[in-house]
C-alpha cells in the first residue's frame, strides 16, 4: 500500500472556526477570474444598439440633470471649477462604485447553478462585477478627460494618484459587495435594501456637492464615509481645485480596509453554507 | 501498485427541512398578531438554516431526526449516515440507489460544493466533477466562448482548452455553429456541446452524476463509447446513474445507497441484483384501479385492484427468469357471462410486446356468470430484457354478438426488469436494447 503520508491530498471535512482566504487560490484560479470578468463584459451590452456608449451616457445624463437642478437652480458651489465638470468628476467614480456594489451583492443569488454544481473559491463570484466594472469606468473616464480638455482644465502630476484611488474604490466595493452578497444568500431582505442603500449613500457622499459645503461639526462623521475621501481625491487629482485631502484620504483608507476585511471574513465564514441555503 | 485515490470515512450530512410550514390562521386578530410577529419568527427560522439544535451524532439513529420518510419534529434529515468507502486508482466505481438515497449529496461533498456534517474524505489527485452539463453556459455567448468559460469553470486551464478545442468541437459535431450565440442552438446541440466539453476534461479523477442521458440515441451511443475510452485510459471514475445497464457496462465495482447508508458493495451485477430484491427498496406493488386515469372512455368500473408478485412476494421489480404473478380483482353489479380477461405488455415507448387473452390460453377460466372475483395470471419464467414495462388489462364478456371491452385500462401498472446474471455465466444478461431473450441451446460442430 503506497499511500504515503507526505502525498498531497485534498482533505474534505467539516470546517470549524475561523476560515482564511487561501492566497494561493487567487493565482490558481486566475484563468477563471479573467474569463468570468470577460463574460460579464460580453453579456452586459449584448444585443444593445449603443453598446459601450451606455457607460458614458449614464453618468453624462446624470451630470446634465444635476447641473440643471443643483448647479443652476440650486446654485450649489463647485469649488472653483464649472459645475458640470465638478459633478461629472464625482459621478464617474461613483457610478462605478454603485454598479459594482449592486451587481456584487446579488451575484451569489444570481448564480445558484454555479454554486450548486461546481467548486471554485466562492469569492470569485462577487469579485467579477468589481473587475468587469472597470471597463465601463475606463469609458466614462475617457469622457471625463475629454470634458476636462473642453473646459481647459489640465491635470498636473497629481493624476498619478488616480490608480491608487481606483484601487481603494475597488477595495471598498469588494468589501461591501461581498458582505451584502453573503448576507443576501441567507436573508433575502438585502435584495430590497441594496437599492435604496446606495441611493442614500450618494446623498452622504460629495458626488454632486463639495465637501466644503459640509458644516465643520459634521465633517468628522462625513469623513467616515470612505467614498468621501475617494471622490474628493479624484477631484484633487484631476482638477486640482482643492488642497490635498490628506485627512479624508487617510480616513477612507482606514475605513475601506476595515470594510474589506469584514466583508471578506464574513463571506468566508458563510461560504460553507452557500450551496445549502441558496 | 494500487493506491487509493479517494478515501471516505464516516461521511454524514444533515439538512434542515420544513421551514416553510404554513400555519392555518384562524381569527383576524390571530392573523394580525401573526403578521406582526412574523419578522421575529422569520429571522429565527432563517437563522436555523445553518444551525442544528442538538449535538447531532450520526451514530444515534434513534434521533427524532430520522430519515427522509419521517423527518421528525425537528425537521432534520440525514441525507448521508456514516458512509465509508475507498476507490483505488484506475477504478470505476458505480453508485446506485433510489431517488433520495443520498447519491447526489455524496457527490456534492466529494466535489467540495457542500461540507459534510461529520466524517471526512481524502482525495489524492486532481478532480473534476460533472454534476450537470453546461454549467456556466450563457445564452448570449457563442459556442466558442462558452467552451472556454465552461472548461475553465470545470477546472481546465485555458491553454489546455485551446489545445483540445478542435477535438471538442468535432466530437460535438458543431463545426459550423461554433461562433453563433448559444441561445440559437437547439436543445440537442446545446447538450452535445456541453457534454463534449465535459468529456474532454483531463483530471485524474472524474465524478459523474447521471449525465449520460443526453442527446438522441446516436449521440448517447457516442458518449458511452467515449466513456469506455476514458475508462480504458485508466482514469478513476465515480459514476452515479439510474441506468443499471450502463453501470454494469462501465463499472468494475458498485455500491448501493439506501436512505443515506451503503447497504451493498461489490461486483455490479451482484449489487444490482440486491437493488432489485432488497425488501426495504420494494414499493408496494399493489395498485388500486378504481380511479385509474388511463381507463378507456365508456368503460364500466369493473377492475378494482391489481397486485404483482415475484417468486411469491409482492414486488414491482423483476429479474429475467423470475416467475411473475398478476392478481386482478374485479366486481360488477350485473353478472358477466363468459368472462374473458386480457393482458398486454408494452414497453416504455408504447410498443405492444405481447398480448395474451385468457380466451386463447384458458378458455374456461370463469364459466357461467360471475359477479366478482380475482383473476390470477402467472408467467412462470419472464423472458423480458432489462427495462420498464407496462401492463394493460381488459375484461370482456363473450356472450354478445360483438364482444367489446367492458372495462379496459391501458398501461394500468408498471413493472421493471433489472439486469441479472440469469445464465450464471458471469457475463450478465443482455444489456443492449432488445425486447426479450430466448433460452437457446448451443452446440459446436467441428474440431
Amino acid at each position: 500500500m503506497n499511500r504515503s503520508a507526505s502525498q498531497n491530498f485534498i482533505h474534505i471535512k467539516r470546517t470549524k472556526g475561523w476560515q482564511f482566504i487561501r492566497i494561493g487560490e487567487i493565482n490558481e484560479y486566475k484563468d477563471l477570474i479573467s474569463l468570468m470578468a470577460l463574460r460579464d463584459l460580453k453579456i452586459r451590452y449584448s444585443q444593445t444598439i449603443l453598446g459601450g456608449l451606455w457607460a458614458f451616457l449614464q453618468p453624462f445624463i446624470s451630470m446634465v440633470v444635476f447641473t440643471v437642478i443643483l448647479g443652476k437652480f440650486g446654485k450649489i458651489p463647485s469649488d472653483g471649477v464649472p459645475y458640470p465638470l465638478f459633478s461629472f468628476a464625482g459621478l464617474v467614480p461613483w457610478t462605478y462604485f454603485v454598479k459594482a456594489v449592486s451587481a456584487s451583492s446579488t451575484s451569489l443569488v444570481g448564480n445558484t447553478s454555479l454554486l450548486s454544481k461546481v467548486y471554485f473559491p466562492r469569492f470569485i463570484i462577487p469579485l467579477t462585477p468589481v473587475l468587469s466594472g472597470l471597463a465601463d469606468f475606463a469609458i466614462a473616464f475617457s469622457t471625463l478627460v475629454c470634458m476636462m480638455a473642453y473646459f481647459g482644465v489640465y491635470p498636473s502630476l497629481s493624476i498619478l494618484l488616480v490608480p491608487v484611488l481606483l484601487l481603494l474604490m475597488m477595495l471598498t466595493a469588494f468589501g461591501v459587495g461581498t458582505l451584502l452578497a453573503a448576507l443576501n444568500a441567507k436573508y433575502r431582505d438585502i435584495n430590497h435594501v441594496t437599492g435604496f442603500l446606495v441611493q442614500l449613500w450618494m446623498f452622504i457622499s460629495p458626488v454632486v456637492y463639495p465637501t466644503s459645503m459640509v458644516p465643520d461639526k459634521y465633517k468628522l462623521i462625513f469623513m467616515l464615509n470612505p467614498l468621501a475621501g475617494i471622490i474628493e481625491g479624484f477631484r484633487w487629482a484631476l482638477l486640482g481645485n482643492i488642497p490635498f485631502p490628506g485627512q479624508m484620504l487617510a480616513c477612507s483608507a482606514l475605513v475601506s480596509s476595515m470594510l474589506f476585511f469584514v466583508g471578506l471574513s464574513y463571506f468566508k465564514q458563510m461560504e460553507r453554507y452557500f450551496a445549502d441555503i441558496i | 501498485m494500487h493506491e487509493s485515490v479517494i478515501v471516505g470515512k464516516d461521511i454524514s450530512k444533515l439538512y434542515r427541512i420544513g421551514l416553510r410550514k404554513k400555519q392555518a390562521n384562524r381569527t383576524f386578530r390571530e392573523t394580525l398578531a401573526d403578521s406582526l410577529m412574523s419578522p421575529i419568527r422569520n429571522f429565527r427560522k432563517i437563522r436555523q438554516l445553518t444551525r442544528f439544535e442538538e449535538q447531532v451524532n450520526p451514530q444515534d439513529r434513534m434521533l427524532p431526526g430520522g430519515n427522509g420518510v419521517n423527518p421528525g419534529r425537528n425537521g432534520i434529515l440525514w441525507a448521508l449516515k456514516n458512509v465509508s468507502f475507498e476507490v483505488k486508482r484506475g477504478e470505476v466505481l458505480g453508485i446506485i440507489g433510489r431517488n433520495g438515497s443520498g447519491k447526489s449529496t455524496l457527490l456534492k461533498i466529494l466535489s467540495r460544493i457542500t461540507e459534510p456534517t461529520g466524517g471526512d474524505a481524502r482525495i489524492y489527485g486532481s478532480t473534476s466533477s460533472i454534476l450537470e452539463v453546461g454549467t456556466g453556459f450563457h445564452p448570449e455567448l457563442t459556442g466558442r466562448e462558452n467552451i472556454f468559460l465552461n472548461g475553465v469553470i470545470m477546472g481546465m486551464k485555458k491553454k489546455r482548452i485551446e489545445e483540445k478545442f478542435d477535438e471538442i468541437v468535432s466530437f460535438a459535431e458543431m463545426d459550423k455553429f461554433i461562433d453563433t450565440p448559444v441561445k440559437r442552438y437547439s436543445s440537442g446541440m446545446y447538450v452535445r456541446l456541453a457534454f463534449s466539453v465535459a468529456a474532454h476534461l483531463d483530471s485524474d479523477i472524474m465524478i459523474v452524476d447521471e449525465v449520460l442521458a443526453v442527446g438522441d440515441a446516436a449521440f448517447q451511443d457516442k458518449c458511452l463509447r467515449k466513456m469506455d475510452n476514458v475508462v480504458q485510459h485508466g482514469r478513476t471514475i465515480l459514476f452515479v446513474s439510474h441506468n443499471l445497464g450502463v453501470i454494469e457496462r462501465l463499472c468494475g465495482r458498485a455500491i448501493l445507497l439506501h436512505e443515506g447508508s451503503i447497504i451493498a458493495e461489490g461486483k455490479p451485477s451482484e449489487v444490482i441484483a440486491q437493488y432489485a430484491e432488497h425488501p426495504l427498496l420494494e414499493r408496494c406493488a399493489s395498485n388500486s384501479l378504481v380511479d385509474h386515469p388511463n381507463r378507456k372512455e365508456g368503460s364500466e368500473i369493473i377492475l378494482r385492484e391489481a397486485k404483482m408478485y415475484r417468486n411469491g412476494q409482492e414486488s414491482g421489480t423483476f429479474r429475467p427468469g423470475d416467475s411473475m404473478k398478476l392478481a386482478v380483482s374485479f366486481r360488477r353489479d350485473q353478472p358477466i357471462s363468459q368472462m374473458t380477461f386480457g393482458i398486454a405488455i408494452e414497453n416504455a415507448a408504447g410498443q405492444r410486446l405481447s398480448a395474451f387473452p385468457s380466451t386463447v390460453q384458458a378458455p374456461h377460466l370463469a364459466p357461467g356468470r360471475v359477479r366478482e372475483g380475482k383473476i390470477i395470471c402467472e408467467i412462470p419464467c419472464l423472458h423480458l430484457s432489462p427495462g420498464t414495462y407496462y401492463v394493460t388489462f381488459l375484461i370482456r364478456s363473450l356472450n354478445s354478438p360483438h364482444p367489446s371491452d367492458l372495462d379496459r385500462i391501458n398501461q394500468a401498472i408498471k413493472f421493471t426488469v433489472v439486469a441479472s446474471d440469469y445464465f450464471g455465466s458471469d457475463y450478465g444478461t443482455v444489456i443492449k436494447p432488445g425486447v426479450y431473450f430466448e433460452e437457446a441451446k448451443w452446440d459446436f460442430e467441428g474440431r
